[in-house]
């Protein structure tokens, strides 16, 4: 059965908290309200296999987006560490310098993660 | 007809009759998913040349070498074609290992005037030897290791190394491998 990235990221997050405070992450978007919170959607795929004339297994790529109005670098290291021992594994070049953005005051770094995937 | 892809690779241990020279296989087996074939064929490339010029040439294939690309590297599947022995799952390799003559099959998918077809390719013997190997860490840029296989092509005793045909079904491709493979009743 193939597996849905969807829900191991779901599965992974459940419960998710940093220093006492629950973050949610949710897919694509957040609509509650409050900070901080991160949200993940898929980026891009390639490096497939192939075999038997037939697609065998390729690599998707994942973005996390953290957002905090306070110290957001606790948060970006339980992601990291949280997917890694889900399986993913860290695109330091892929993912975002710090940013922040003065309109909504929110800290925001973006980390991109490789799971391989069989088809 | 030209062609788009391989598929299927199934192969079989051969025996050969030393007195005659005829095969008979053990049955068909898929040792993984086909990534890549190569074959290269040695020629005789005997000429006699005579009254100053080319009186006689001889381009017959002498043998050859193949490499096989799977997308797996099964113990058991290379125990068996590498004559390695295995044990409950341990495989140990020894220099007086001889790896078997074996009987391999693929089909190439064809497109022919607009048509899918389905070639399938049997060489008669073979016999395969030890790969390289080598392992790479896992990077931020992934690369699917896959293992290349290196063999020899075998020339049976009545010169009939090669046999094909072309289908209109993968499924009838791949029936006519197996039972060209098929072990012989008891």
């Amino acid at each position: 059965m193939t597996e849905n990235i969807n829900e191991i990221i779901e599965s992974t997050f459940n419960g998710f908290s940093v220093g006492g405070t629950e973050i949610p992450v949710r897919f694509m978007y957040y609509f509650g309200h409050g900070e901080p919170y991160v949200v993940y959607s898929q980026a891009d795929a390639d490096s497939s296999l192939s075999g038997d004339n037939e697609l065998l297994a390729y690599a998707e790529y994942y973005d996390f987006d953290v957002y905090s109005k306070g110290n957001f670098l606790p948060i970006v290291e339980a992601v990291k560490a949280k997917l890694i021992a889900a399986g993913f594994f860290f695109e330091p070049s892929r993912s975002s310098e710090d940013m922040y953005e003065p309109d909504t005051g929110y800290f925001h770094k973006t980390l991109n993660f490789q799971y391989l995937k069989g088809v | 007809m030209a062609k788009i892809g391989l598929e299927n690779f199934l192969y079989a241990v051969a025996t050969v009759n030393p007195a005659t020279g005829a095969i008979t296989y053990g049955g068909a087996k898929k040792p993984g998913k086909a990534v890549s074939f190569n074959m290269t064929v040695n020629k005789a490339d005997a000429t006699l040349y005579a009254d100053d010029g080319l009186a006689e040439s001889d381009d017959a294939v002498t043998g050859g070498d193949i490499t096989l690309g799977i997308d797996r590297y099964d113990l058991t599947t290379m125990a068996e074609i590498l004559g390695h022995t295995i044990t409950e799952g341990e495989v140990v390799d020894n220099t007086a290992d001889v790896a078997p003559y074996v009987g391999l099959g693929r089909i190439t998918p064809l497109m022919v005037d607009n048509q899918r077809k389905f070639r399938a390719t049997i060489l008669a013997l073979c016999q395969f030897s030890e790969p390289d190997d080598s392992d790479t860490t896992r990077g931020e840029t992934v690369e699917f290791g896959t293992y290349e296989i290196p063999g020899k092509l075998i020339i049976p005793t009545n010169g009939e190394w090669r046999k094909r045909q072309v289908f209109d079904t993968a499924a009838a491709a791949a029936a006519y491998i197996t039972s060209a493979f098929a072990a012989p009743n008891p």
